[in-house]
């Protein structure tokens, strides 16, 4: 139902930028977020926001239907990520306070769902940013070849091969991961 | 709902291991990877809830419920418009009749020979309800007595031409009327009066006895105005006598 709304009002010209904005963010801000959580980005919440500011201004000149608008959004959260990337590569390390180390403290449910979710995110922890970058595209945000190829800057071939051997290595890993567990 | 997201994230799956030629139930890619991508899809389960500079760029929920109406409300109001303007057609040409009925009838009235003619009509009217009518057509022939005798009190001299302009004033053919009902119409008035008619109405016709010489009828008319005091005169008043403007003018009353 909503596929279709939103498909049709993007492929609509003249119509109420408000209203294309409120189903698109119905639509893909879960993918957004999710995107940005699994690329290990702080406070994706905040990000996602701020995705979605800067695709307003660009949804006047917008083409391609839904999955224009789909690949321009992730396009930006794609940039936002790299920011963070650089940004953090500037910044001097800091030691943050683990609370693992704290003994005064116990977990609270949110802990608990919060790690639950930072597991999920752990999952592509030791993958080549690459790896990482084209199975969040491909698998969180359900983008297909083509667009992940547009927003990675490389061919299709290359971003079909990459994404192949990006699943070898996650099953890899995981394989690696469970007979570490069963020792 | 859960179900069904959570089949279609197995479709999904499915067709994303198929793409990387890892597909097939029986193989260890599948069984190794499913859950692992199952999870990290988990990650876009949940939408953000929009901060607030997000909200004010988002359409109300008012305007979201409107959307799929939008293309109606266009046709209401031509609709609307176009009976508004279906009303307005009768009321336009009734209005332009009325216009038009107005003028012409004004024309018409302004025009002398119109108002003539109509008069002229009016009295063949009269005169044909009075042929078909016995009963009214005595009074009708008593009149033109009435009329001569009329004048009379006010001059008695010139009584017998007074007596035909005057009436002929207010109705240009009553005078004259009087002359043909005693010479040319014999049948209505001739049983009624038969005395007064032949001396008063042979004056009163000549143009020229008239002005001139008040002196033969004059004594004979005066008894004809008492006579008939009918007041249907000017219905009775038969048609056609021009004669009747041409005599005030040389009359003394004027």
């Amino acid at each position: 139902m909503l596929d279709t709304l939103v498909d049709e009002y993007v492929h609509t010209d003249g119509t109420d930028p408000a209203v294309l904005f409120t189903l698109l963010y119905r639509k893909f801000s879960g993918a957004v977020l999710g995107y940005l959580r699994a690329r290990g980005v702080d406070d994706p919440e905040a990000v996602t926001q701020d995705v979605f500011m800067a695709f307003y201004p660009k949804m006047d000149g917008l083409s391609g239907g839904l999955q224009g608008a789909k690949s321009l959004i992730f396009s930006i959260a794609h940039a936002r990520m790299v920011d963070h990337y650089r940004r953090n590569e500037r910044t001097p390390t800091l030691s943050p306070y683990e609370s693992d180390l704290d003994g005064r403290s116990t977990a609270s449910a949110e802990e608990l769902a919060l790690a639950n979710v930072d597991g999920a995110g752990a999952l592509l922890e030791g993958l080549s940013p690459d790896h990482q970058e084209v199975l969040a595209l491909r698998v969180v945000a359900d983008l297909s070849v083509e667009q992940a190829a547009e927003i990675m800057g490389r061919t299709p071939g290359a971003v079909k091969q990459l994404y192949r051997r990006a699943l070898s290595a996650l099953r890899d890993r995981a394989s690696i991961g469970s007979q570490a567990h069963h020792e | 709902m859960s179900d069904t997201s959570s089949s279609r994230n197995q479709r999904i799956i499915d067709e994303l291991l198929a793409d990387a030629g890892m597909d097939g139930a029986a193989t260890d890619d599948t069984a190794v990877l499913g859950p692992l991508l199952l999870e990290l899809r988990s990650l876009a389960a949940d939408s953000p809830r929009p901060s607030a500079e997000v909200q004010a760029l988002m359409a109300s929920s008012a305007a979201l419920s409107r959307v799929p109406a939008d293309g109606a409300a266009p046709a209401v109001d031509e609709l609307a418009a176009r009976r508004r303007r279906k009303r307005r057609m009768p009321l336009t040409a009734l209005s332009v009749a009325a216009a038009l009925a107005a003028g012409g009838a004004a024309a018409a009235a302004s025009d002398g020979n119109f108002r003539q003619t109509m008069g002229n009509v009016g009295h063949a009217v009269t005169l044909f309800v009075g042929t078909m009518a016995p009963g009214h057509g005595g009074k009708t022939a008593g009149q033109p007595g009435q009329e001569t005798g009329t004048p009379v009190p006010g001059s008695p001299a010139p009584t017998p031409a007074t007596p035909a302009p005057a009436p002929a004033d207010g109705g240009s053919a009553a005078g004259g009327q009087g002359a043909t009902h005693g010479s040319g119409t014999p049948s209505p008035g001739t049983p009624r009066t038969p005395g007064l008619t032949l001396p008063g109405k042979a004056d009163p016709r000549d143009p020229g006895t008239v002005p001139g010489t008040g002196q033969v009828p004059a004594g004979k008319q005066l008894p004809t105005a008492p006579a008939s005091p009918d007041p249907s005169g000017l219905i009775g008043t038969p048609p056609v006598e021009l004669p009747a403007p041409e005599v005030p003018a040389p009359s003394p009353n004027r």
